[in-house]
């Protein structure tokens, strides 16, 4: 029944999508076959016929020194994560270097993606499938004899939402075309589900630990590993909206970057710092340097795409360290929100050294009163979140709800503002810009040039724009890897010219890009001829003006721009609720997890090496 | 002649990780509401939770 269900859906929908019937068969073949597998193997688990799950489960429970549905689920969830984490950047490096997919099931990566999110769900509902006693007072109740731990619950909830991405991601892109860019809302939803998940897997880590009551015996150190991991984790985790940014094709404005460090920092760091003790900040931000660096690596030089560089966090872990050293640290929120305000100002000054050493754009002075403005509200608040998990992972009693709910609450409007701050762009009108191509010695086949560019008028960029550059990308893994970004040195008012080769051959993708303050637009200089979405070709010529365009008529091409606004709106609208939806879910489970302590004793002292 | 480019195809490619989440979520939510609609009938001596 559902094999016959699925062929049709996806007969439906193949007219559009080209994918031939026999991969439309076979796909919901594997889908009855699945179901049917999970199925099964729940109903005897529950019923007690089969044992092996029970076992497994056992064994990994004792050598954890955790309850069975703990260890299982969390192992299962800490390598399905990379792997996710893994195809997610492959991906985007994948689309980076050449452009949009050729066809159905065509990208490697994506099954990574797939494999890694469906797996996430499994962790969960792994969680939620094994424990036969109830699991912990917090639990939640499924039938009189069947209780769910309240990570379990969650975890699979961010699987799910993170899962139902991909079919909202299909019928999106069929109505407005492919976006490419990372910050589709659909996109948002597959990794923002991954990146919250890490908030569920530190629930559930801490129901089993409160579940081995206070006789349990003393963590091993590869579990003290895994707890400071489990932060390393939230800290890429609450990165993962960065990731344009880290390649250096941001299609936003910079100063979105700085306040979503700070976001990710001062939660993250916050609450790893008030969890685990002194110096757990700073083992959280290496050990996110080593996941998020050792993906770059194998993505990068290894695989052969284009490179990646990531925030390091050391500064904003610093910062939280040294806060923690005064008296402040005994009071969970007002160390939260003094540390956010560290990490919105100095942790992130020290991280634009950084940013200025390795990324394609620095942090040009005339941004940081606007980046200010944005990150220091986010951080603060994100800096009490974080406060709170702590809160919650030590077993303290929370605040009234009501203050609980207000800081989330507040914590989502003041991203929403920022953000639709950091969204505000103008494009100028009728303004052009002059590029002289100087063709260079090339290898057979292909066209490399200088480029010299005056903008006219010659005032239209300010002395210290964000970026004056020529990007070129999707030009194939095997040349350049398919990515140069090239910030072109000023030669005098509104003149610029390029400091290496730009390629304007093949299906490289080539144009001018200025950002100043809010200011953002390009001009194209090599686009090919791309039948397949009916885009002209836009050739290179020695000597051309052309006027200032939004950007995205360049980069997404494939954009369909034609539908009705409302419908765009109500797409929007659609992910918005969704992810609302998650965050007051994990809220409501912290909320829960803390209502339920059982031992007032251990609310005081904080659990774990805490100083 | 037109040639249609078909998007991402996600939609082939979710499907069978989609369809047994769902599934699974659903058959879950029908235990949790047939158990809560038999009442809190504390003597129960049958285990057919599943």
């Amino acid at each position: 029944m559902i094999g016959e269900r699925n062929t049709t859906v996806l007969a439906a929908t193949s007219e559009g999508g080209g994918a031939a019937l026999d991969q439309v068969v076979g796909l919901s073949v594997v889908a009855a076959i699945v179901t049917a597998l999970l199925l099964w193997i729940g109903y005897q688990h529950r019923n007690r016929r089969i044992t092996w799950l029970t076992s497994i489960s056992d064994r990994l429970g004792a050598k954890f020194k955790r309850p069975p549905w703990v260890a299982l689920s969390i192992m299962l969830f800490s390598v399905t994560l990379i792997c996710a984490l893994f195809g997610f950047i492959w991906d985007v490096s994948l689309h980076i270097g050449k452009g949009r997919d050729a066809g159905p099931l065509a990208n490697p990566a994506h099954y990574f993606i797939l494999v890694g999110l469906f797996l996430l769900f499994i962790a969960g509902v792994l969680a939620v499938v094994l424990p036969f006693d109830k699991p912990g007072s917090a639990a939640v109740r499924i039938t009189r004899h069947w209780y769910a731990p309240v990570g379990g619950v969650l975890m699979a909830g961010c699987g799910l939402y993170a899962l139902i991405g991909f079919p909202l991601d299909d019928v999106w892109h069929r109505i407005f075309g492919q976006d490419v860019t990372l910050w589709g809302p659909t996109h948002l939803m597959l990794i923002g589900g991954a990146g919250l998940s890490l908030i569920a897997v530190l629930y559930l880590e801490y129901e089993g630990d409160r579940a081995m009551g206070a006789d349990a015996p003393p963590d091993t150190r590869f579990v003290k590993f895994l707890q400071y991991l489990s932060f390393g984790g939230l800290v890429v985790g609450l990165s993962v909206f960065q990731i344009e940014y880290d390649f250096g094709v941001e299609q936003f404005r910079l100063v979105l970057q700085p306040m979503m460090i700070a976001a990710a920092a001062a939660m993250a760091l916050v609450a790893a710092r008030l969890t685990l003790g002194r110096g757990a900040a700073i083992i959280a931000a290496i050990l996110a340097i080593a996941l998020r660096g050792g993906v770059s690596l194998v993505v990068g030089p290894i695989l052969g795409g284009p490179n990646s560089w990531f925030p390091l966090y050391l500064g904003a872990a610093l910062v939280v360290e040294i806060v923690a050293l005064t008296p402040l640290a005994k009071r969970p929120i007002v160390f939260g929100a003094v540390a956010g305000l560290g990490v919105g100002t100095v942790g992130l000054w020290l991280e634009s050294l950084w940013i200025d050493a390795v990324y394609h754009y620095p942090w040009p002075t005339s941004m940081w009163p606007e980046a200010l403005a944005m990150a220091v509200p986010v951080a603060v608040m994100m800096g009490l979140c974080g406060a709170l998990l702590s809160m919650i992972l030590n077993g303290q009693r929370l605040p009234r709800p009501a203050i609980g709910i207000t800081v989330v609450v507040v914590t989502v409007l003041a991203i929403g503002g920022a953000v639709a701050n950091g969204l505000h762009i103008t494009v100028p009108q009728s303004d052009t810009a002059t590029i002289t191509l100087t063709d260079l010695p090339s290898p057979q086949g292909q066209r490399m040039a200088s480029a010299d560019v005056r903008i006219n008028p010659p005032d239209l960029v300010s002395d210290n724009p964000e970026w004056v550059s020529i990007l070129s990308w999707q030009g194939g893994l095997a040349n350049d890897r398919g990515l140069v970004v090239d910030r072109l040195e000023r030669v005098g008012p509104g003149h610029y010219r390029s400091t290496r080769p730009i390629p304007i051959w093949g299906s490289w993708k080539t144009l001018l890009r200025i950002q100043d303050g809010t200011n953002m637009a390009g001009v194209p200089i090599y686009l090919p001829a791309d039948p397949g979405i009916n885009a002209e070709a836009v050739p290179a010529e020695l000597t051309s003006t052309r006027p200032f365009v939004p950007e995205i008529t360049i980069l997404q091409r494939e954009r369909n721009l034609n539908h009705p606004t409302w419908l765009f709106a109500a797409a929007g609208v659609v992910v918005l609720i969704c992810t609302l939806i998650l965050i007051a879910a994990l809220t409501w489970g912290g909320g829960r997890i803390n209502r339920t302590e059982e031992e007032p004793a251990r609310l005081d002292e904080p659990v774990g090496p805490q100083v | 002649m037109t040639i249609t480019y078909g998007a991402h195809h996600a939609l082939v490619l979710a499907l069978p990780a989609l369809t047994p989440a769902v599934i699974l979520v659903g058959v879950v939510l029908f235990i949790a509401i047939r158990d809560r609609r038999r009442g809190d009938v504390d003597a129960d001596p049958e285990r057919d939770e599943k």
